[in-house]
């Protein structure tokens, strides 16, 4: 089940249950899906390296990436969408995304949790990386699939205050742009 | 409305639409062998490079070029059966693909269906065959006549190979098959539905359903054109149109991966097609001209069908149920393994990440095997290997609703 609620008053997880008991949408038990519809509204921060071109953008059509690696220079880059999240024992963060043009790299989730940890996992195993398309596509990592630099995996009921997208590019003749337009976490009970 | 709803019954309505319209193709204005001459110029040993006449292009007749083979122990009195070899896309025809057809026993062609030539240029691409038909143009063309189009003249090129390589005393032109790679899938699947001739059709990744819009990756062609273009490229060029006219066995082949045509796709393309129908589904099957042609699976379906072969593993069920998927099947050939290749995730089917378990057999030989099924998994096939080491996969079960 999607749960869209408007910004920021879903960012209280008491509210928004309220709200979503209210509507009939959900049962008593819990939350099933927690959504970020990045509209504009979020402090979105981004981090790049430094040589590399970059613009990061937080809009009513989403959050937008524009960038061009450069040669000779690592070429990452992330945006950190502030969030109320509890993590369920099983589930997963799904997200909306495309690019232009369609490209190949590597893409990643990160979740920080209340306690400082930080987890993350790559969404693709194609040693030719992440391929965005013209066209959006909803993609998945599993909750599972997050992981601590100690090798630790996030536990359930954790609060999440942060989530991350993350990527590094290639030096490029031109500039590329990714988009994601809503981030969603679901869980499986 | 549910926008995959919408998509499925506008998919049905082009399908149906397809199926009564005329096709562009009629079958007896291809069904002789056209005329070839040498192509001199272009040499590769123990090939023969022709040119061959094609459909006129802006107006002029158009030379075809391609590499034609045939075993050497094949005579008029031992004929051999033969195979129409489709490049993919930026590529042009193989010289080694119809050397390697030769050495299993078959008369092979391998046509250059891009108005190219196996020759580079300045610029390390295909040189342009001066006399040859259209380039591949992504559907920019599509509201011009049907001659100045790169799919009718792609197809038609394939149905007047299929009649040269026919014609000649050594092959057996009732024992003749095709394959295609990537572009050339999606033109052998569309083949399939217009010249009932070939005896079997073998494409490696492409295949229909490559048009519609949806959310899993699936549309390969139309996203940079305008809406009414690719509407029109969908109900005049996707094989979607013609896989319900097929009736020849199919083998398709194809990776879990595929940067192009997705499982979905191809599921829809599989179960479109009303011949026999085989999958041989790779777990991350690189996409290339290379490894779209060796599969042996596609020689070993080939020699099933028109030279006496064992033929392939079959499956004749699967499912799930209490816990437990399960498949069964029958072989001429042990097994030897028994594969459950499944997916936790859901989302584009490019990047799904993929798991493999082994299977158990059932002890008393009956040619079943089940495996105790993971929690959460969204799609999933079983591949069955023999003890030739060749694979069939059952029917992915991709949790379509």
């Amino acid at each position: 089940m999607r749960l869209h609620l408007p910004n920021p008053s879903f960012k209280n997880p008491v509210f928004s249950c309220i709200v979503a008991l209210s509507l009939g949408l959900l049962s008593p038990s819990f939350a099933d899906t927690q959504a970020i519809s990045l509209n504009g509204d979020q402090a979105v921060k981004f981090s790049h390296s430094p040589q590399m071109q970059f613009k990061g953008e937080n809009s009513a059509e989403g959050i937008s990436m524009e960038f061009q690696g450069m040669a000779g220079s690592p070429n990452w880059m992330q945006a950190l969408i502030p969030c109320e999240w509890t993590l369920p024992k099983d589930g997963q963060i799904e997200l909306d995304v495309r690019s232009s043009p369609a490209i190949n790299r590597y893409f990643a989730i990160s979740i920080q949790t209340a306690d400082g940890m930080k987890y993350q996992g790559k969404l693709s195993d194609s040693p030719t990386g992440f391929k965005f398309s013209t066209d959006k596509t909803t993609e998945m990592i599993l909750l599972s699939d997050l992981v601590a630099q100690d090798g630790s995996h996030p536990s359930a009921d954790a609060a999440v205050t942060h989530v991350g997208l993350v990527m590094t590019t290639v030096p490029e003749e031109s500039p590329k742009t990714v988009f994601v337009s809503e981030i969603r976490l679901t869980s499986d009970e | 409305m549910n926008s995959r709803f919408l998509t499925g019954i506008l998919s049905l309505i082009a399908t149906l639409a397809g199926q009564a319209q005329e096709i562009p193709w009629k079958l007896e204005t291809f069904s002789s062998a056209p005329k070839s001459v040498p192509a001199e110029e272009i040499v590769e040993e123990g090939v023969r490079s022709i040119y061959f006449e094609g459909p006129p292009f802006g107006g002029k007749p158009t030379k075809v070029f391609a590499f034609l083979g045939v075993p050497e122990n094949a005579s008029p009195e031992k004929r051999v059966p033969g195979i129409v070899l489709l490049h993919g896309g930026g590529g042009t025809a193989s010289a080694r693909w119809v050397r390697l057809w030769n050495k299993r026993g078959y008369a092979a062609i391998a046509v250059d269906h891009f108005g190219g030539l196996p020759v580079k240029d300045a610029a390390g691409g295909w040189k342009r065959n001066p006399f040859g038909g259209p380039n591949h143009d992504g559907g920019a063309k599509v509201h011009e006549p049907y001659e100045n189009q790169w799919m009718f003249h792609a197809v038609a090129n394939t149905l007047l190979a299929n009649s040269l390589l026919g014609s000649l005393p050594e092959v057996d032109e009732n024992r003749i098959g095709l394959s295609g790679i990537s572009w050339g899938g999606v033109l052998a699947c569309t083949v399939s539905g217009v010249d009932p001739r070939f005896r079997f059709v073998a494409p490696v990744y492409g295949c229909g359903y490559i048009s519609d819009l949806s959310e899993d990756g699936s549309r390969f062609v139309g996203k940079n054109l305008p809406v009414e273009q690719a509407e029109r490229w969908r109900a005049l060029w996707d094989p979607a149109n013609y896989l319900p006219r097929s009736t020849a066995p199919i083998l398709w082949v194809t990776g879990t991966n595929d940067f192009a045509f997705t499982l979905r796709a191809l599921l829809q393309s599989y179960k479109a097609a009303k011949g026999p129908h085989f999958l041989c589904i790779r777990m991350n099957m690189p996409h290339g001209q290379q490894e779209g042609e060796n599969p042996e699976e596609i020689r070993a379906f080939a020699d099933s069908i028109v030279n006496d072969g064992k033929p392939l593993p079959k499956i004749l069920a699967s499912g799930k149920e209490e816990g437990l998927a399960w498949v069964e099947f029958e072989s001429p050939v042990p097994i030897h393994k028994v594969e459950f290749i499944y997916s936790r995730y859901r989302g584009s089917w490019q990047n799904r990440k993929w798991e493999t378990l082994p299977a158990k057999l059932s002890p008393d030989g009956t040619g079943r095997a089940f495996v105790e099924r993971p929690k959460g998994v969204k799609a999933s096939f079983f591949n069955i290997t023999d003890e030739r080491g060749l694979t069939i996969s059952s029917e992915p079960d991709l949790g379509l609703k």
